[in-house]
Order: structure tokens, then sequence, then C-alpha cells
């Protein structure tokens, strides 16, 4: 199989070191060569673009031209990255704008950016069919329990620019894992991580709603496509008494369901 | 057979079952249901052409204008129907727009001519708003924050501030400091928008323009924080921008917050910095 470039995103590498390990393990144990560049900077992480679009724009082109140095595929777990390295990869599809980020990058002492890799997030990666064939043959039914799935929203938003329809990948992996899937109303809604310090208002009650909702479904746990919406859901679970449901990544549910 | 459950008031549904051509229009199915099954359906519509923006209702929870949204593209049978504004439906399918239309008035909604006689405002594709509401009541930011001026009036701002013309460019970024940073940035507005028009963008470049303002607001200093935080490390380091954002002290609680997680081992204390990172400052600094 094709070597793939790993692109963890900085909240796996800092404080959501459980998720990092799992996709790495995951990796490994479908035996799908990957590398992950140490040059690898953060996307901007949805903020970069509020202080300066072209600088933005020339950072992710960076981590493309670093992707591009060892593959033609870039899969990345966390959703934010995932929107992000899209927006530039599509932004740089303009011949002007390409060059004046190219004239930039060399001035940096990085080579030209050709736009030849392909981004992916994680999770689509996982459902596609070929993986899939690989999972089906891993994972053993192992945890027969509640869970509700949680996309999250960059994965699906802007639909326009992202360029896969995650609809029913999460469900797909976990009727696997042999979970009840508890749908919710409306698993592509924001968890207001974004908002945490700027608006904490908005924040809070969309991570409550998220809450309350698996509280109503009685659900044990809620999975996540996202390392932002875990670590905020996860982190807003623990400041009040109600049940705190697990807050588990994909990559390490389909681990834990599978042979040690 | 689709079945309808259009919102009547107080919180009543009239279910309808009807044999429908999936490429039949929402808005031609209402003026059937009122010339045919009730004549005191209430619901507003003008152009049919989806330019007047006065159809919008929310199918599903999804905000559409009913005169271009045919029933067969949604993927259920089943078709719940409510005014924009569920929050406080006025009557039917009749929303209040007033909250709507008062959210213009956070900044100043007109432009002062001044600079120049030979200075031509940039056509901006603002200009194609037809202010249907529903990017503002489809924003969480605009349910739970009273802070903020929702999507709409901010692209209007940022049709204002791109004009060379204008001079309330000062008055304008004062309000928008204040108005702009509640956007938790879930592309709702971006995603529903039936005109095509890109209002994240939007708040990004009115957020950028509030960077040349004198004074910090608590918005200003958490997008310099995240920008420092990559300049120094090449990625984002949460410590860093606490401390920056909220000070030494400030920072304790939001840093021992993160305590249980250290327990669980999921934090790296070490700060990680990316390889290179002398080509990241480069590329960040102003050229």
């Amino acid at each position: 199989m094709e070597t793939i470039v790993f692109f963890p995103g900085c909240m796996p590498i800092s404080i959501a070191r459980h998720q990092y390990r799992a996709e790495r393990k995951l990796l490994k144990k479908l035996d799908i060569p990957f590398i992950e560049c140490p040059e690898f900077s953060c996307c901007g992480g949805g903020h970069l673009q509020d202080a300066d679009e072209v600088k933005f724009l020339a950072l992710n082109a960076r981590n493309l031209v670093y992707a591009e140095r060892h593959g033609r595929l870039l899969v990345t777990g966390c959703s934010t990255c995932y929107q992000n390295l899209v927006r530039t990869a599509e932004a740089l599809k303009d011949e002007t704008l390409r060059s004046r980020i190219n004239r930039r990058l060399n001035a940096a002492g990085v080579d030209d950016y050709r736009g030849i890799v392909e981004i992916r997030h994680m999770l689509n990666f996982l459902a596609s069919p070929e993986i899939f064939s690989l999972l089906e043959n891993l994972v053993i039914h192992r945890k027969e329990q509640n869970i509700m799935p949680f996309y999250g929203c960059h994965i699906k938003r802007p639909s326009t620019l992202l360029p896969e329809n995650p609809d029913g990948n999460l469900e797909k992996l976990l009727t696997l894992c042999g979970a009840f899937i508890r749908p919710m109303r409306d698993p592509y809604v924001c968890c207001g991580f974004h908002g945490q310090i700027t608006s904490p208002k908005t924040s809070n009650a969309l991570t409550d709603a998220i809450l309350n909702e698996a509280a109503e479904q009685q659900c044990e746990t809620i999975v996540t496509v996202c390392p932002l919406c875990a670590f905020n859901i996860e982190s807003r679970s623990m400041q009040n008494d109600r049940p705190r449901p697990k807050i588990v990544p994909v990559e390490e549910m389909l681990l834990k369901s599978m042979r040690r | 057979m689709t079945i309808l459950r259009i919102y009547r008031s107080d919180k009543n549904y009239d279910i309808h079952r009807l044999d429908i051509k999936p490429e039949t229009k929402l808005l031609t199915l209402f003026e059937q249901i009122r010339t045919k099954i009730d004549s005191t359906f209430a619901f507003s519509s003008e152009c049919r052409h989806g330019i007047c923006g006065s159809c919008a209702v929310k199918v599903n929870g999804i905000p559409v204008l009913a005169c271009k949204t045919e029933i067969g593209s949604f993927r259920s049978g089943v078709l719940r129907i409510e005014p924009l504004n569920s929050a406080s439906p006025k009557i039917d399918l009749l929303s209040d727009f007033e909250p709507f239309f008062q959210s213009f008035s956070r900044f100043p909604d007109f432009a002062e001519p001044g600079h120049g006689e030979n200075t031509r405002p940039i056509p901006s594709d603002a200009v194609r708003c037809t202010q249907c509401g529903i990017c503002f009541y489809s924003c969480p930011s605009i349910e739970f924050d009273d802070g903020f001026a929702g999507p709409a009036a901010i692209v209007k701002a940022e049709r204002f501030l791109s004009d060379p013309t204008d001079r309330l460019t000062r008055s304008r970024l004062e309000a928008a400091t204040e108005n702009v940073y509640q956007c938790v940035k879930c592309f709702r507005c971006e995603e529903y928008c039936p005109r095509g028009l890109k209002p994240e963008h939007s708040i990004e470049a009115v957020r950028r323009r509030c960077l040349t303002l004198p004074e910090d607001s608590l918005g200003t200093v958490h997008t310099k924080a995240l920008f420092d935080s990559i300049f120094h490390y090449g990625k984002i380091n949460e410590v860093f921008a606490a401390r920056y954002i909220f000070g030494f002290r400030g920072s304790l609680p939001l840093i021992l917050s993160g305590l249980p997680f250290l327990f669980k081992r999921r934090v790296r204390i070490r700060p990680v910095f990316s390889k290179n990172i002398r080509e990241i400052r480069k590329l960040l600094e102003d050229e």
C-alpha cells in the first residue's frame, strides 16, 4: 500500500496524546505505512486567518510542501486541520496566488508548492471501502454499549469547500465495534471550542446541549472525530455534577475492539 | 408519500399526508395547502425567485428559502416545517424579524463618503445579501450571546470597511471589536446562505481590521496569543496562550483545570517545537 502522510495536528501532540497514540497504533495494526514529518506546524487553529490571510495560506502551504515530499495522500485526525488544509489547497489552485505564496515560501527556504497532495480526514479514510475491509478482519465485537456518535462542524461544513461527505461513516465504524448507536438530532452541531475564550456563553451552552442529549439518551460514551471537540466536551463535563459520559476518539474505540 | 408536519401557532403541528412530485417547490406546496386545504395558513413570500428573501423557513431544522427548495431534496420522507425564528414565532410560519433587523444598527449602517474625488468604492459581494435572516437564525452565538452582531450585519460592515470612500472606519471598527469575536466558527451561515455569500470570510476580514485598533479587546488579544504561540513554537501551546491572554495569575485556574488530563497521561509537559522553526518564523514575518 502507498505510504500516507499522517498530520496529527497540535492538540493530539500536546494535550490529547491518547488520540495520538491510538492513531499511530491503529495505522500500525492496519499495516499502513505512514510518515509523520517533524517539520509540520500548526494549521492556524482556525484563528491565524483572523490575523493575516496570506500568512495563514503560506504556513499551510509549507505543511503541504513537506507532505508532498513523502507521499500523495495526507490524512489528519483533526477536523479543523482538515478544513484549513483543504481551504489552503483550494485557494492555491489560483495561479496568481500560488506564485505569490511560492515566492514567500522560497524566501523562507521552502520548496515550491505543487498542489499534488490529496487531503483526507481520518474518519473518511478509515471508512473508505479499502481500509474498512481491513478493519473488518481485525475488529472483534467486544463492547456492546450505548454510544452517541458526534461529528462536529468542521468535518462537513462548509460542504461547498470540503470534498468528502462524512454522512454515516462514524455509524459504520461503530456498528463494526458492536455499539448500540443512539443518534443525535444534529450530529454536525458545533461543540463551541473556537469560542471557549471569546464567547464562553455560547461555547458552554452548545457543549451542555451535547452532554444533555447524551444523558437523555442514556449513553455511556460519546465518540468524536476531532480532538478539539473531545477536549471541549470532556473538560465541560468535569465542571458540573451531571453524569459524565466517556469521550472517546473513534480511533481509540476501534483499537479497544481489536485483539491486543 | 410525503408527510408534512407544519408548525401552526401555539406549538401545534398540522400533519398532511400528500402525494407530491419530488421536484415540487416548498412554496408551491404552501400555496396549494392554503388554496385547497386551509385558507387560514399564514406564510410570507414575494418574488418566488430567491431574490427577495422573504420566504425563509426551517425544514427539519435546516433553514432554506421555500421558493428555491424542492421537496425531494431532503432524504427523510417526513418534513418538519417551522418558522425561521423558532424561538419566538409569530403566527404559523411567520417569523419575528425585529431582532435581525436591529442587528444592523450595531454598526453605522450607511457609508459617509469623503476621501478624494477619484476614489471609487470597490465592488463587494456583500451587496448580494437579501437579508433573508437565514444566517442570523441559524447562528448559535445569536441564540446564546447577546454580544454578537450576527453574520449578516458583519457582512454589511465589511462591505463598508473595504470601501475607500467611507469615513466611518474608526467608529465601525470600535463597534466591531466588541461585536465580532463571539463567533464560534461553526460555518452554518456559510453553509446555508442561499446567495452563496461567505460570512465567515467577512468575519475574518473584520477581525483582521480590528487588529489595527490601538486598544486591545479580549478578541484581539486571543488572536495575537495564538499567532505568537505559532511564531514561537510552530504549534499552538495552550499554556503559552492562556498566559498571554490572562497573565500569569489569571491563567492559573485555566491551567489547573488541565490537571485531570495530566493524570490521565494525555498531556506532554515539555513544549513541542516544529522542526525548522526558522522557516515558520520567516513566513510569519511581515514582508
